[in-house]
């Protein structure tokens, strides 16, 4: 996947636009609360984290608003829009994933089954520019926004499309915050990464959306790159609709295949932005993974804790945050929603601070699904 | 690699299960999966939600949630085959069927043999193409 950049992000999170977010998440802030609405509503667990931005409405139509706005954003910060709107829109392909779709749609009665599913936000991107290149959507759950990346890099190394938005986008849904409510995954504290705390997730919402082309078609328009897309490798667990392979062994396989399609060696690797979510069972079993990919492992860290577990926006916006992380030769800190340490069971070096990384070169981004669908993305420095 | 329907029944875990067993049945396995999908996953949300609205939240369903996610019949497809390789979930009409196809494509020297598994208007769409 030589050649291919990120040239441009946008983000909404529960911490705010993708500048705020970084800023914050360097800061250690946590967005994840209490939501007295939600609590009278009957939630037994009413702790989340939630975008709160005049320009969202709460209804049916949250999920494709955060979709424009977000691609807006990313357009806006690649230099791509003009008054006159997006030039080369003939050639511009969007690539979307979520777990949820438009969730409300389903929470309220009077709506068709087209109207929520996951399709519509990469139709919203492409209907608000008139844009004529491939449109898809990746219904890959939590690890939807690495597929969605590395889909849209190969399309555009394919020559399928000049441009391509990608990413992922999953608003608020109720329907999942009873779901993982139920099923005992949710932690009552808030989400606690890879420390001794950890009891379990916390469900944020948001997206994330990069701008992703050829260095080439880049530099001839005056772009400039943000990362370079290195390599997406995938692998299945084949054990259990919920529960990850104990060993890691799933998860390590994804890692492995994202370095070989980047033809990059585990000691390149200067932080992994970790799936993390806070489960007990999930951050040992990324933990054993990673030992045994890198003999040497680099620093980890979650931003689950920060903006909760954001679904099929997961690694979409962290695709962002590591674009930031690699254009400011920064690593993130772990957020925790509530005081906690570090795990030393996990035997990996948890980033309790920033750290000054001048010399990040490389970064891994993990997400796992439902299913056992396993994802590693690897971005590059330019 | 692996060509699987759109849901032929209501529920995504009969499709699922359906598609996984015609597969098995016929001795086929390999090392990834490509799923694509209309609608696996809204009408599970659906039901989910009506069904939490009836007991109240704290009594619905945990077992029938991961069935609202649209890549649940994949999760179930590669459990049952043991593929253990790259699983994609493609949501949508046509484009996702072409795309499950060029994605496969993608992965030089990992596709010997295509199977796929489908209603009787797709597999004349995907064969017209193959």
């Amino acid at each position: 996947m030589s050649g291919i950049v990120i040239s441009g992000v946008g983000a909404l999170t529960a911490l705010g636009d993708a500048t705020t977010t970084w800023e914050r998440l360097l800061a250690g802030r946590s967005a994840v609360q209490r939501w007295e609405d939600l609590e009278q509503e009957g939630f037994g667990l009413p702790v989340a984290a939630r975008v709160v931005d005049d320009r969202v409405p709460d209804g049916p139509q949250r999920g494709r608003t955060l979709a424009r706005l977000t691609a807006a954003a990313a357009l806006s910060d690649a230099g791509l829009l003009t008054p006159a709107g997006l030039p080369e829109a003939s050639r511009v392909g969007v690539f979307v994933g979520t777990t949820m779709g438009e969730s409300a749609v389903f929470e309220q009665p009077g709506f068709t089954l087209a109207e929520g599913g996951g399709h519509v936000f990469a139709e919203a991107i492409a209907a608000q520019w008139g844009l004529g290149g491939p449109v898809r959507t990746l219904g890959t759950a939590c690890a939807a926004g690495n597929y969605a990346v590395g889909l849209a890099a190969r399309a555009v190394a394919a020559g399928r499309c000049d441009i391509a938005l990608a990413g992922g986008v999953e608003p608020f849904s109720r329907i999942a915050l009873v779901g993982f409510g139920r099923m005992r995954a949710m932690a009552p504290a808030g989400c606690q990464p890879f420390t001794s705390q950890r009891r379990g997730m916390s469900l944020g919402e948001g997206a994330g959306i990069v701008v992703i082309e050829s260095a080439l078609h880049c530099a001839r328009r005056g772009g400039k790159p943000l990362a370079v897309v290195g390599g997406l490798g995938l692998a299945a667990d084949a054990h259990h609709p919920t529960a990850p392979l104990e060993d890691g062994s799933g998860m390590a396989a994804a890692m492995t295949a994202a370095l070989r399609e980047a033809d990059n060696a585990p000691s390149t690797i200067g932080w992994i932005s970790a799936h993390g979510t806070g489960t007990p069972r999930s951050d040992a079993a990324e933990s054993l993974a990673i030992r045994s990919v890198f003999m040497d492992p680099p620093p980890v860290s979650s931003i689950k804790g920060a903006i909760g577990h954001t679904l099929g926006a997961a690694t979409a916006i962290e695709a962002v945050i590591a674009s930031l992380a690699l254009r400011d030769g920064l690593i993130p800190p772990n957020v925790s929603a509530a005081p906690g340490v570090p795990d030393p069971e996990l035997g990996i070096d948890v980033v309790t601070t920033p750290r000054e990384a001048a010399g990040l070169a490389w970064v891994m981004s993990n997400g796992f699904a439902f299913g056992g669908l396993n994802s590693a993305l690897i971005l590059g420095r330019p | 690699m692996r060509w699987i329907s759109p849901p032929l029944t209501g529920a995504s875990d009969e499709a699922a299960t359906w598609a996984a067993e015609t597969l098995a049945e016929a001795g086929l396995d390999g090392p990834a999966l490509y799923v694509a999908t209309p609608d696996a996953g809204s009408r599970e949300a659906l039901a989910f939600w009506a069904v939490a609205q009836e007991t109240g939240l704290a009594l619905a369903p945990p077992a029938a949630f991961p069935w609202t996610l649209a890549n649940s019949p994949t999760g179930r497809i590669s459990h049952r085959l043991a593929i253990t390789g790259p699983c994609w979930t493609f949501v949508g009409g046509d484009e996702a069927w072409d795309e499950a196809l060029l994605a496969a494509e993608v992965h030089p020297g990992l596709c010997v043999r295509m199977h796929w598994v489908g209603d009787r208007l797709h597999l004349e769409a995907v064969g017209a193409r193959a």
